[in-house]
């Protein structure tokens, strides 16, 4: 959308001279020209309210004072923010909340950067003339990370505003009236929500505050330090609070970073994954392989039944080196490969790839990413003629009209999903095709309940629909290669047959196409996940071929990567090249490797057909493991190493929007363990006693050059477009011995083996599930909460079932992260276009 | 119930905002608003049961827990007040055994509410008795008037 020309005005705020848009609040002004007026319930997030009567000030000629929230800027208008009958009036206003105030400062959080306190101490309110009338309400303990103090609530309501409007959610609201007045859940019942923890931000008190936080420390004793997020691709910057060389805190704030203060569950709570008593501190060996490699005898060491023992960092090297200098000369080097990890820094994945490459001599690196952000990134390069982009933050609001196709996004990446939900605030459109009743499908202006993993049939036929009712754009779209086969391949894909392949109706596949072809600024946005199973290449080749059509650029398809450094990974040379073994040919065709280094990540949860997997791993001659606990790939390594984590060394991220954002080390790594990039420093000196060790800025240099000339080259690169003609294969149809469709993905709270260490995020989402719908639950009379089993022709797992309405009859959601559940020993890897969803049936227990 | 909330959410379903309206009819329905109604509006119309429950706590006329058959209503506004509408509040309170917690007998045949101000100001104090106005109220007039009612509600 065009923006139309804004007026700047003029006018002057204590004497000074200030410009401003036209239509922006007196406030707003001030706060951007550093003029600091009081407020409370201002939020620049939220519709203005005025009801906290705090920033007031005076208008020259005017009869009274104004709140500068409601008041907008005019020309030639000279606002005062300090006149005595200001600094009257806002005096009342904090003798008036300081009547009903705890005055607990001593034992609230919130002391050293409380606002109440702040201007209390500021004007100096000390002595009301008012009686003192306390609220003396319990503390609300109960949930989750979120602890909740009424007394001390000043109800300026932008919490409730918070969750409500900008968050999407509603679960707390001012309860009742007058003095009794409250925040609270309905029914006063324990908050059950998103635990997303924006309202404690919000909060200008300390009404309300984080668990873990509480009686941790004083305000005046933190050093904050700006970093970025280690979970999605969002790349948010948190800023954490550090007390003790810890982090005791991370909060969002205003301005920072392109999150501007918004955080979700992950970003707020998950940082304490670092400090897990799980992590690895020394190197590990396992004995049976020492014994077999005559490295140390297997005599009077049988009593302990742990399979690994702790060694030096120089043995388990030189071990590691022995061992893949003899697999090369006795195989070949192209029987090493090695998984690079989407979490961590562009350094530490360059230098896996470089170990790889340069000392081993082996071009098969590759990573999870081929299930996810890759697969899409192809499918699109092949109609497109050029990779993906990095997705644009603010995409969704300058479109008006916003297809989100079987995604998630407000979950998978949920504070780029807020936009959505802002741009539909706005008034674009926001169309939601989903089998899954999602937080985006609940504010969607339409949502298309499709059958899962249909989503190619039902942009197919969107394109039959365009191309009959000629909406499409002709002159951009039939000069483009393989028009003419696109058209003939969906003459016959009228809406009716999409209809019965999308479980939709016919009429919604036809006024959805109109409706997107009359949209001015249009975008579809797809997550692109690992975890997910609905989605295959062919999905991203139909919504680019539709993009195409319409004389739509590359970025009208919105596709985000899913880690924190997804990009980086791919841009620092950890992707399968033309010689290479991708991630699939090494995981699941057997005998392509005879030695494999997995960095950062844990094949055995996290991707499908865990059995496969499995067995491909147990058949190798050699497995390193390197991350930062025993996950259960690591349990079949022969040598696991040590990894610091995220905010215990340097290195870069880049964000999903393609922002290269540095990471500082702020926490000392547990034990021995060590970053990354530095183990593969050694590791290259250990092969080649020639190499010099590398210091981290010459690697960092390295990385960044090449990262950084590898995402030029996506700006550059075009190839020649053409419309590929996809049709809906699913990998495998439920049958009457396996009778429900078993969806997979991440959730809310949790992303992997991160979120798995969180004690905090643990705290809210802690057991595996599988939701299923009522009736299947009636028919079969599963009751919610009992454990049952699903299985498919490739395994089997037990969780909770979860009774909801969320997802359809016939088909069960289960997230896939949870280690106690192994729901990817059941789903089904597919790379050839087929949608990988399983086929499974429930076992009652 | 299910059913008259069905009725309820077909009259409101196509207009937006009507929290107050559906909360109007609920109770004017089944005498009062149960938690599963919030439950089941807020499900059904993708308003979460925060907004309800909000509303319904800010407007004394919603009454989240089951009333009486028959409702006693006590002007205390500033005129009835002087009047001394405390001692028919009182009296009312010992008739029926209502402690300062609970306004409901325990057999459900009675309510007693407090309102602000009934507008009656000129004949203060009033208690309205199933929308019966009883101006100048004195102790004796209404107590009469909920023994005759409580004989009635025996007898049958």
């Amino acid at each position: 959308m065009k923006m139309k020309e804004e007026k700047i005005i003029n006018f002057m705020i204590n004497d000074m001279p200030v410009k401003a848009k036209e239509g922006t609040s007196v406030l707003r002004a001030a706060l951007d020209n550093g003029i600091y007026i009081p407020h409370f319930c201002y939020d620049k997030r939220l519709e203005v309210y005025g009801g906290c009567r705090l920033c007031l000030v005076d208008i020259k000629g005017g009869r009274k004072l104004v709140t500068s929230c409601t008041t907008a800027v005019q020309e030639g208008m000279e606002v005062y923010t300090e006149t005595p009958k200001v600094i009257s009036a806002r005096k009342t206003v904090l003798e008036l909340l300081l009547v009903h105030h705890p005055l607990d400062c001593p034992v609230c959080d919130k002391a050293g950067e409380c606002q109440l306190q702040d201007l209390a101490f500021k004007y100096g309110a000390s002595e009301g003339r008012f009686s003192a009338q306390r609220k003396k309400d319990p503390e609300r303990l109960d949930a989750p990370v979120v602890q909740r103090n009424t007394n001390r609530c000043i109800l300026c309501g932008k919490c409730v505003k918070v969750c409500y409007e900008h968050q999407g959610v509603g679960a707390i609201e001012l309860i009742g009236r007058g003095f009794k007045t409250k925040v609270s859940p309905a029914f006063e019942e324990t908050l059950n929500c998103e635990f997303c923890g924006q309202c404690i931000d919000a909060c200008p008190v300390g009404a309300l505050n984080s668990s873990y936080y509480r009686h941790v420390s004083r305000a005046w004793y933190l050093k904050d330090h700006d970093m970025p997020c280690p979970y999605c691709g969002c790349g948010c910057i948190t800023t954490l609070s550090m007390r003790d060389g810890k982090i005791v805190r991370a909060k969002g704030v205003e301005g920072k970073g392109q999150n501007d203060g918004n955080l979700c569950s992950r970003g707020r709570y998950g940082f304490d994954f670092i400090s897990s008593p799980q992590r690895l501190t020394k190197p590990l060996m396992r004995k049976d392989s020492l014994y077999s490699n005559n490295i140390v005898s297997s005599e009077g060491s049988t009593c302990n039944d742990n399979p690994f023992i702790e060694t030096s960092w120089d043995e388990a090297l030189d071990f590691i080196a022995k061992k893949m200098s003899q697999i090369a000369s006795e195989h070949g080097h192209e029987k090493i490969g090695a998984i690079g990890s989407q979490r961590c820094t562009t350094e530490d994945n360059f230098m896996l790839q470089k170990f790889i490459k340069e000392s081993i001599g082996s071009s098969n690196v590759d990573s999870a990413a081929l299930f996810g952000y890759e697969k899409a990134s192809r499918s699109f390069e092949s109609v497109f003629g050029q990779r993906l982009r990095h997705i644009s933050w603010d995409a969704p609001l300058s479109a008006d009209f916003m297809l989100v196709v079987e995604s998630d996004i407000t979950s998978l990446l949920p504070v780029w999903g807020l936009k959505f939900l802002e741009s539909k605030r706005k008034g674009s459109r926001l169309v939601v095709a989903d089998a899954k009743k999602t937080k985006l499908s609940r504010h969607s202006s339409s949502w298309l309940r499709i059958t899962p993993g249909s989503g190619t049939a039902l942009i197919n036929g969107m394109i039959n629909v365009l191309i009959r009712e000629e909406l499409y754009n002709k002159s951009a779209a039939e000069d483009v290669a393989g028009f003419i086969e696109l058209r003939s391949s969906l003459k016959e894909f009228t809406p009716d047959v999409a209809a019965k392949a999308s479980g939709v109706t016919a009429d919604e596949i036809v006024n959805l196409a109109r409706e997107y072809a009359s949209a001015k600024e249009r975008i579809i946005a797809i997550t692109a996940c690992a975890s997910e199973n609905t989605k295959s290449s062919s999905l991203f080749v139909a919504a680019a071929n539709m993009a195409m059509l319409m004389g739509d650029g590359p970025e009208s398809l919105q596709v985000p990567a899913e880690h924190s450094n997804t990009l980086s990974m791919i841009a620092s040379g950890v992707q399968a090249g033309v010689n290479g073994k991708n991630a699939y040919e090494m995981l699941y065709q057997s005998n392509t490797l005879r030695a494999l280094y997995i960095v950062g990540e844990d094949p055995l949860v996290m991707m499908p057909d865990t059995t496969a997997v499995e067995n491909n791993l147990k058949s190798l001659d050699f497995l390193v493991v390197q991350d930062i606990f025993m996950t259960d790939t690591a349990k079949m390594a022969d040598v696991v190493l040590p990894a610091a984590a995220w905010a215990e060394k340097e290195g870069h991220f880049i964000s999903a929007t393609g922002n290269v954002q540095k990471l500082e080390k702020i926490c000392s790594s547990p034990g021995e363990a060590k970053p990354d990039w530095e183990v593969f420093s050694m590791l290259i000196k250990k092969m080649d006693s020639r190499a010099g060790l590398m210091s981290f800025s010459d690697v960092s240099m390295e990385a960044q050059l090449k990262a950084s000339s590898f995402m030029a080259r996506l700006e550059r690169s075009k190839g020649r477009p053409g419309f590929i003609p996809v049709e809906l294969t699913i990998a495998e149809e439920p049958d009457s011995q396996y009778p429900f469709r078993l969806v997979t993905s991440t959730i809310l709270q949790h992303s992997g083996s991160f979120s798995m260490l969180s004690k905090n995020l643990d705290a809210i989402a802690s057991e595996p599930y599988i939701q299923i719908n009522s009736a299947d639950a009636s028919r079969l009379s599963i009751n919610p909460d009992a454990f049952i089993e699903i299985s498919s022709r490739r395994g089997s797992a037990v969780a909770k079932a979860v009774v909801s309405d969320e997802v359809p009859e016939g088909t069960l959601f289960a997230p896939v992260h949870f280690s106690s559940a192994r729901i990817n020993a059941l789903t089904y890897a597919a790379v050839d276009g087929r949608v990988p969803l399983a086929a499974v049936k429930i076992t009652k227990i | 119930m299910e059913s008259i909330l069905k009725e309820v959410l077909l009259r409101y379903r196509s207009e937006n905002g009507s929290v107050v309206s559906i909360l109007q009819d609920t109770q004017s329905q089944l005498g009062y608003i149960p938690q599963e109604a919030i439950t089941y509006f807020a499900s059904e119309l993708n308003i979460p049961e925060s907004r309800f429950y909000g509303v319904a706590t800010f407007y004394s006329q919603f009454c989240l827990k089951p009333r009486g058959k028959n409702i006693i209503t006590a002007c205390c506004g500033t005129a009835c007040h002087v009047k001394g509408v405390d001692k028919v509040v009182n009296a009312v309170s010992r008739r029926l055994r209502l402690s300062d917690n609970d306004h409901t007998t325990s057999d459900g045949e009675f309510t007693l509410e407090k309102v602000a101000c009934l507008g009656f100001c000129s004949i203060a104090p009033v208690v309205l008795i199933n929308g019966e106005v009883f101006g100048k109220a004195a102790v004796e007039k209404v107590v009469k008037k909920i023994d005759s009612i409580a004989r009635k509600d025996d007898e049958r």
